[in-house]
């Protein structure tokens, strides 16, 4: 039996732009911008719909069960709707939720909701570090601030190298995000300014800079999942969610940074994933993929854990411009979570971002050649992750 | 069904904790339009749908059921309303607004369709009942929120 | 004089003396250089002390300051003003800081009322926000692995779980290992030293999750593989702040303990470095 009971497809996408200031919406209006925007892309109304997954990170508004006051904006009025929060995971997490309610013949057309307004939280680091495991880490945790792995790739490399690709590699980011209108963080940054921001952005942790981190920005991504019958009636331009994966580990994420390094939830996620799809080379295979990078030194280094690459290959493919919107395997052609973070909104911005790509509707960032195979992936709490395939077409082979 | 051994409960005790997040809340444009009126002119602003022709108070950008955008139809509703539903807190916590007992009404204002939560004071939790008519009796000082109406008074004829 | 948003660097530093609040930084003392560039820039030095304050635009070399800024002209008003998001600005080398950075987070916004472009008060759209600050008391029960730890600190002891599976030891301990799928029943003694195998140093002060204060900084958090515990297994815990500037990776680093110890996590206060 395949791993699915259904085909399902991507047939509408919103997105507002992402910013550090929305006061002239609160969070319904806000969402609602981006539920009219994805029923338009769609062609569908609200009758259409028949589920509404919804959901963001806890804490991070203070506000209780927003689900059910968002109902003015997400239309989920006198319809099923389910709330799914599990950290920076969450907009992945609903993408895997409504394909499942899809695939499994629950509904036909699944509209999924993430969102956040991080300008509401007085203190993404704040708020993050309330997470934390009460009795332990709550007292020592500086939100996802830290250096460690900055620490871990010099030791490799080498300071001038290791520092040297991450700015190169935080550049090409903002480079995407200046074409990309949505995204939050548009610097314009030259490969120029390296040597000036290696020094002069100020310091959060250790090797850890300003430059190097998320922005905390505002706005919302809805996404609407059909089942492939409706898909083909509903869109000329179906893309299919051939298969998903979510791995979590245990919750001290210290043990990311023990002495000996256990194996990542990314690599986990990658490993099986590829393997249960008959992907052997994950860098050919792939036209696009859209990583959750919530600093350009876990993003550097999350190119060798996802792409299951060894020794240097992620460095070298970040000083050859293989990850450029030209490059062999672009990476984050929107600019990524280094521009935008929204946090519940984030990680389904990257299945939309590498929805649109293959869609070949992403805009003025959108890769010039051929996008058939894309690959998004979502990052979470004390290393969790969700790791979304697409594909343009419908014809691939099922591997058990 | 499977059944836990008891465990040993020796090392098991309390640890207090707490939680501290600094936070803000953006009303939005038309909630922003609303709490201005309220706090400058003393005014209960609402929406008009212009499909259904509902009043919506609070005012909100769009109609909920059909995406109809309502914040272009601004209009006045009264001061004074009828209390459509209440209930009577008996129990105090420092969160709560007023000691007990104190009445937490819906109260329907003139001219509007929907009901808003407030509280009803000056009048014994006892004698309180639907249909009560009451007026909005406005807070010396602003807090920019709905508690510029410091809370709802029975109309003495 | 060049004006950007309808004002001028000038009219900024010229109005401070009368958004001064005094009564807000009492117990302040620090010197602010601004080397303001471009058209209608120039350098000034404020300094507040004891609930005074110095305005003064000077030529030269700035001295000793807590904090000196550096801007284009443009950015500085429309970040002053809330038109440019100065976070980005800062992010993207257009708007630099050196030195104490909770100065221009926490002292300037409450030393100063907000610059207003003379006449523009009413045109500006107002919308309503509020700001407050949420705590929760809460009660955690710790069950009896946690229990037990707590327990331990109090006798200054370090207790690990051992997994009879796989022989891992997690500190802190953990009912089951989570790999074997197996309940951890046996508790050891582990440490109490540990070697240093990574390190935090926090410049970025955020706020104390358990007080809402913004935590002075900077500080260090330490990852250590304490001794006896399999070296896959990590804790972290903060460095004795004299340490700052001289841990190292590899380093070998010592418990210290809090005279008044309750069976909780303040009964250890810090590691330190062994030598």
């Amino acid at each position: 039996m395949g791993k699915k009971n259904r085909n399902v497809a991507i047939v509408g996408i919103g997105q507002t732009e992402y910013s550090s200031h929305k006061e002239y919406q609160n969070q319904p209006e806000m969402i609602n911008e981006a539920v009219r925007a994805a029923l338009k892309d769609a062609n569908l109304t609200l009758d259409d719909i028949d589920c509404v997954v919804h959901g963001n990170m806890e804490l991070f508004e203070c506000v209780h069960q927003p689900d059910l006051w968002h109902v003015l904006g997400t239309g989920a009025f006198g319809k099923p709707q389910f709330r799914i929060t599990t950290g920076g995971t969450t907009g992945a997490t609903i993408v895997c939720a409504a394909d499942n309610l899809v695939a499994s013949g629950m509904y036909d057309v699944v509209m999924a909701i993430g969102f956040e307004k991080l300008q509401e939280a007085g203190s993404t680091t704040a708020g993050i570090t309330n997470m934390a495991d009460a009795l332990w880490y709550r007292h020592l945790q500086t939100g996802a601030l830290t250096s460690a792995e900055a620490n871990l790739t010099i030791d490799e490399f080498g300071a001038e190298r290791a520092r040297r690709a991450a700015i190169k590699h935080r550049i090409m980011m903002d480079k995407n995000a200046t074409i990309n209108p949505r995204a939050h963080r548009r610097f314009g940054l030259e490969y120029e300014q390296a040597e000036d921001l290696m020094k002069t952005s100020p310091p959060l942790v250790g090797e850890l800079r300003l430059i190097h981190m998320c922005s905390q920005s505002d706005g919302a991504c809805v996404m609407i999942f059909a089942a492939e019958e409706k898909a083909k009636a509903i869109s000329s331009k179906p893309v299919w969610v051939r298969d998903h994966i979510a791995v979590h580990k245990e919750e001290m994420v210290a043990n990311n940074y023990a002495y000996e390094r256990p194996e990542t939830s990314h690599h986990t996620a990658a490993r099986k994933l590829f393997a249960r799809n008959g992907i052997t080379d994950p860098v050919e295979y792939f036209d696009v993929f859209e990583m959750y990078d919530p600093s350009t030194w876990w993003g550097m280094d999350w190119i060798r854990e996802f792409l299951l690459l060894e020794g240097d290959a992620h460095i070298r493919m970040v000083e050859n411009g293989d990850l450029n919107i030209d490059g062999k395997l672009p990476l984050n052609p929107s600019g990524g979570v280094t521009s935008s973070n929204p946090i519940g909104a984030t990680a389904m911005a990257r299945v939309a971002e590498a929805a649109l790509q293959l869609r070949g509707d992403a805009g003025p960032h959108q890769i010039k050649k051929e996008v058939r195979h894309g690959l998004a992936s979502g990052f979470g709490g004390t290393m969790w992750t969700v790791l979304v395939m697409l594909e343009k077409d419908l014809d691939w082979q099922e591997v058990n | 069904m499977a059944v836990l051994r008891r465990e040993d409960t020796s090392d098991c005790f309390v640890m207090p904790g707490k939680m501290v997040l600094p936070v803000q809340y953006f009303a939005g444009r038309a909630g922003s339009q609303f709490i201005i009126s309220l706090r400058d002119e003393r005014k209960i602003l609402g929406v008009k749908c212009p499909q259904c022709k509902k009043v919506y108070v609070p005012p909100r950008e769009y109609c909920e059921k059909d995406f109809t955008k309502l914040d272009e139809n601004w209009v006045e509703v009264g001061n004074q309303g009828v209390v459509a539903n209440f209930t009577v807190v008996h129990y105090n916590d420092k969160h709560l607004p007023l000691k007990a007992p104190y009445i937490l009404a819906l109260i329907k204002l003139d001219g509007a369709d929907t009901p808003i939560a407030h509280i009803v004071s000056g009048i014994d939790p006892e004698k309180v009942s639907i249909g009560l008519r009451v007026e909005a009796v406005f807070a010396d000082k602003t807090t920019n929120t709905i508690l510029d109406i410091d809370h709802f008074a029975p109309i003495v004829d | 004089m060049a004006e950007y948003f309808g004002t001028s660097v000038e009219a900024i530093f010229n109005t401070m003396p009368e958004r001064f609040r005094p009564e807000k930084v009492q117990d302040v003392d620090v010197v602010i250089g601004y080397d303001i560039t471009g058209d209608g820039g120039g350098k000034w030095l404020v300094s507040i002390k004891a609930g005074t304050l110095n305005v003064e635009k000077i030529d030269g070399d700035f001295p000793s300051c807590s904090v000196l800024v550096t801007a284009g002209a443009e950015t500085f008003v429309g970040g002053t003003l809330g038109k440019i998001d100065l976070g980005t600005a800062m992010a993207g080398g257009k708007f630099k800081v050196n030195g104490d950075i909770t100065v221009m987070t926490n002292i300037l916004p409450a030393a100063f009322k907000k610059f207003k472009v003379a006449g523009d008060e009413k045109q500006a759209e107002e919308l309503i926000s509020i700001k407050y600050t949420a705590s929760i008391n809460q009660r955690f029960a710790t069950g009896p692995i946690m229990g037990k730890w707590f327990k331990g600190l109090q006798e200054k002891k370090f207790y690990a779980t051992k997994c009879p599976s796989c022989g891992r030891i997690q500190i802190p301990p953990r009912e089951v290992c989570a790999e074997c799928v197996v309940r951890s029943e046996e508790f050891v003694e582990v440490g109490p030293n540990a070697l240093v195998a990574n390190t935090d140093i926090v410049y970025y002060a955020s706020p104390d999750p358990l007080t809402g204060n913004v935590r002075s900084t900077p500080y260090v958090t330490l990852y250590l593989w304490m001794d006896g515990t399999t070296p896959g297994e990590c804790l972290s815990f903060d460095l004795n702040p004299k340490d700052t500037h001289r841990i190292k990776r590899g380093m070998r680093v010592r418990p210290v303990w809090n005279e008044n110890r309750t069976a909780g996590i303040d009964d250890l206060l810090y590691f330190e470095i062994d030598d």
